[in-house]
């Protein structure tokens, strides 16, 4: 007797560290999101993998480049064809997506607001129309309706990639949507035009000369750069270098990765040869829309200015800009 | 066959899940040498896990959620080389609305950051006392409104003008020295040959900061003979979509692309700890890859330990083949019995872990942190256990079941 109780101790203890360990195991592993493996758990993998076919995923945080306005996209784009279109919701009343996941979008020369109220009621836009349908992994359009969610209400400025399926041409053309991009704020209609204006003076010049006041209109041209992020990520403002600096590419055997943060000249004078530019609404704050990406601008992209000066005191210029165009 | 239709063959029988364990009592030496071979791997691997989690938790929980550094543009790698202007601090209350105020106070902390030598003691006594490099910061006030990690455990704030500091928990750590009797209130410094005074303590757990020696703003600039300071530290009053009240971090980066004079880079708080922390990446994988060399060490050990267990019992082997018993189950029993034994080693270095690595302060670079024998290492902790008991069986399993039952049957 006292031999087989010296055999079960072990046998005891055994078999206790051994559950010790799986039960240990079990709830590391199936504790969940709020377990102690907290969002490593399986719980979480699945609570966090997002539903199949939900709307929310195809709506990006983030301003897709290489947009085309619509009425290049018309004239353009193929059948089948993936492109980003950029586009305004029209002002009319009933654009269908009250009652489904399909919106309309168009690209007026003229504010919308103008438009909606020029055309009689009812009556189609005379610009092209882009049909754009919200549909899921199989291609089908997604049940629900738009009803204004995700910013999709009327005058809302979208970006939308998608698939070609018909195109009419000056009709304008059908888009199934894959990702959609609506800003929080919209760029007003006509600030970035495909068009530079006449007479620009560059920033280098310009700075040099002096004489620039508070208000004054000016027309200015330079690079985007100054900075090894020229741009803010969400807001309607860049800097541009004047042609005074050379980037840092212009230089022979130069291999930075970043030419347009100017980091071969001093701060001193990427200041005096630099300026902010700004896109504000009514009440003077900036717009809270990416610059990067429409029409293709990009660091080290020569854009051309028209403005008015809303600070220049020697060390610092600020334009709030009226429109501006990528010079080709 | 069986009733019910099933093929005999296709049932496999395992062994007894007690065989595996009497076994592991053939040998108590045997038995103590695998359970503290594969705890004291376990452990190494424990202190290894608790190492890379403790640098990465604390560089990754330092920094207010809110909170936004704007320093000299140029130096966001690194803010002891940053100098932006003094009037900065005031500008940023006049320009930016939506900065969090409580009665009155903005959240916005002027700051001065700079590695000093500095040892305990007031520089007369033991010449032994060796000069460590220590993160110093110059506040005022307004930081522990800003930080809202540091909590202040005793003493009280230093006064400007007085030559008074106050030190964060780890300091001690940093320095060497006996806690209390070495830095305690009333105790000195010697920072930068020149002797202050201990008159506060903080806290700031899981942060970097607690390994910083904090002083009044005016003393550390007069101390360093500049007129700069090291950047500006503000909170943000979360912003909301619907009143439009409150600030964003886009607002803050805006604002220093309209005042290119002021040389100012913005970034929050948060992100400037995480980019520290891609810095000790090298030295993590260090950890990591030490730890792994002398797992395998320990692997290769347990093999021979192992090999030697089962090739003196190739003939009971046959003999269970002989019964009826297959190779696979026998396999497995083997297995079951090597890993119970280092499932147990692991169990007890996963003990030791929590009730004595837990927390133990590590000094680097940036200060100290404690070692994080949390969930997730304990996890990998067990599981490397675990591994350990199935590697370690396997080949020798293997090679003692390779024998025919004849052979097997005449073995030694």
């Amino acid at each position: 007797m006292s031999m087989n109780r010296c055999r079960r101790s072990p046998l005891l203890l055994t078999r206790a560290c051994a559950v010790t360990t799986m039960m240990i195991a079990g709830w590391l592993v199936v504790g969940g999101d709020s377990g102690p493996m907290g969002e490593w758990g399986p719980a979480a993998a699945m609570a966090s993998s997002p539903a199949p076919d939900d709307m929310k995923e195809i709506f990006k945080p983030n301003l897709p480049g290489n947009a085309l306005e619509i009425g290049t996209a018309a004239r353009v784009a193929k059948v089948g064809e993936l492109v980003t279109v950029r586009g305004y919701i029209p002002m009319e009343a009933d654009t269908g997506s009250a009652k489904s996941m399909v919106f309309s979008l168009h690209e007026p020369q003229l504010p919308a607001s103008t438009i909606a109220a020029a055309q009689p009621a009812g009556s189609a836009p005379a610009l092209p129309l882009v049909k754009v349908k919200i549909v899921d992994a199989n291609g089908q359009v997604m049940p629900g309706r738009v009803d204004g969610k995700q910013g999709l209400v009327a005058g809302a400025e979208v970006f939308v990639t998608g698939k070609i399926e018909s195109n009419g041409g000056a009709d304008g053309f059908t888009i199934a949507a894959t990702a959609i991009h609506v800003p929080r704020s919209a760029m007003p209609v006509g600030v970035i035009t495909a068009t530079s204006a006449a007479g620009a003076q560059d920033i280098s010049a310009a700075r040099k000369a002096g004489g620039l006041k508070v208000g004054q209109e000016v027309v200015l041209r330079g690079r985007v750069g100054g900075a090894i992020d020229p741009f803010v990520p969400g807001r309607a403002v860049f800097t541009l270098v004047g042609r005074g600096l050379k980037a840092c590419n212009e230089n022979p055997d130069d291999a930075c990765s970043k030419p347009w943060d100017y980091c071969c000249e001093t701060k001193a004078d990427i200041a005096a040869n630099s300026a902010t530019m700004q896109v504000v609404d009514g009440k003077g704050k900036v717009l809270r829309t990416d610059i990067k990406g429409r029409r293709g601008i990009k660091e080290l992209s020569e854009i051309t200015v028209v403005g008015k000066v809303a600070v220049a005191d020697g060390k610092s210029l600020v334009v709030n800009v009226v429109s501006m165009s990528v010079v080709e | 066959m069986l009733p019910g239709g099933v093929n005999r063959k296709l049932i496999m029988r395992l062994l007894p899940f007690d065989y595996a364990v009497r076994n592991l009592g053939r040998s108590s030496t045997r038995l103590i040498l695998s359970v503290g071979g594969s705890a004291l791997v376990v452990v190494l691997i424990l202190v290894a896990g608790g190492f890379v989690r403790g640098m990465s938790l604390a560089l990754r929980e330092t920094g207010g959620v809110h909170n936004v550094l704007l320093l000299g543009a140029g130096s966001e790698e690194s803010v002891e080389r940053s100098e932006i202007g003094a009037g900065v601090p005031a500008l940023l209350a006049a320009s930016l609305e939506g900065i969090r105020q409580n009665a009155g106070a903005v959240y916005i902390s002027p700051e001065v950051h700079v590695m000093l030598p500095v040892k305990f003691g007031d520089g007369a006594g033991d010449v032994s006392v060796q000069n460590r490099q220590v993160m110093l910061r110059g506040v005022t006030l307004a930081a522990s409104l800003v930080h809202e990690q540091v909590l202040l455990t005793r003493g009280r704030w230093p006064r400007a003008g007085s030559d008074e500091i106050m030190i964060g928990r780890m300091v001690p750590t940093v320095l060497g020295g006996d806690g209390e009797s070495d830095f305690g209130v009333g105790k000195t410094l010697t920072i930068d040959g020149r002797p202050w005074t201990i008159v506060g303590g903080f806290a700031a757990p899981g942060t970097v900061v607690e390994a910083e020696v904090w002083m009044p703003l005016p003393d550390l600039m007069a101390a360093t003979k500049r007129e700069t300071i090291s950047c500006v530290v503000l909170t943000m009053e979360p912003y909301d979509e619907a009143t439009g009240e409150g600030l964003e971090f886009g607002d803050i980066a805006a604002f220093t692309k309209t005042r290119p004079d002021l040389e100012l880079a913005a970034m929050t708080e948060r992100e400037y700890y995480n980019k520290l922390a891609g810095f000790f990446q090298p030295i993590k994988i260090v950890a990591w890859v030490t730890a792994g060399l002398i797992a395998l060490g320990g692997l290769f050990g347990g093999l021979n330990t192992m090999y030697a267990a089962f090739a003196s019992r190739i003939r009971e082997l046959g003999t269970l083949q002989a019964v009826g018993y297959r190779r696979l189950p026998i396999a497995i029993s083997m297995i079951q019995e090597s890993t119970l034994a280092t499932a147990a080693g692991g169990l007890i270095a996963c003990a030791v872990g929590v009730l004595v690595l837990d927390g133990l302060s590590v000094r680097f670079s940036m200060g100290a942190f404690g070692l994080a024998i949390d969930e997730t290492v304990l996890a990998i902790g067990l599981l490397s256990g675990l591994a350990l008991g199935i590697l370690g069986a396997l080949p020798p399993a293997v090679r003692c079941l390779k024998p025919t039952i004849p052979v097997a049957l005449k073995a030694v």
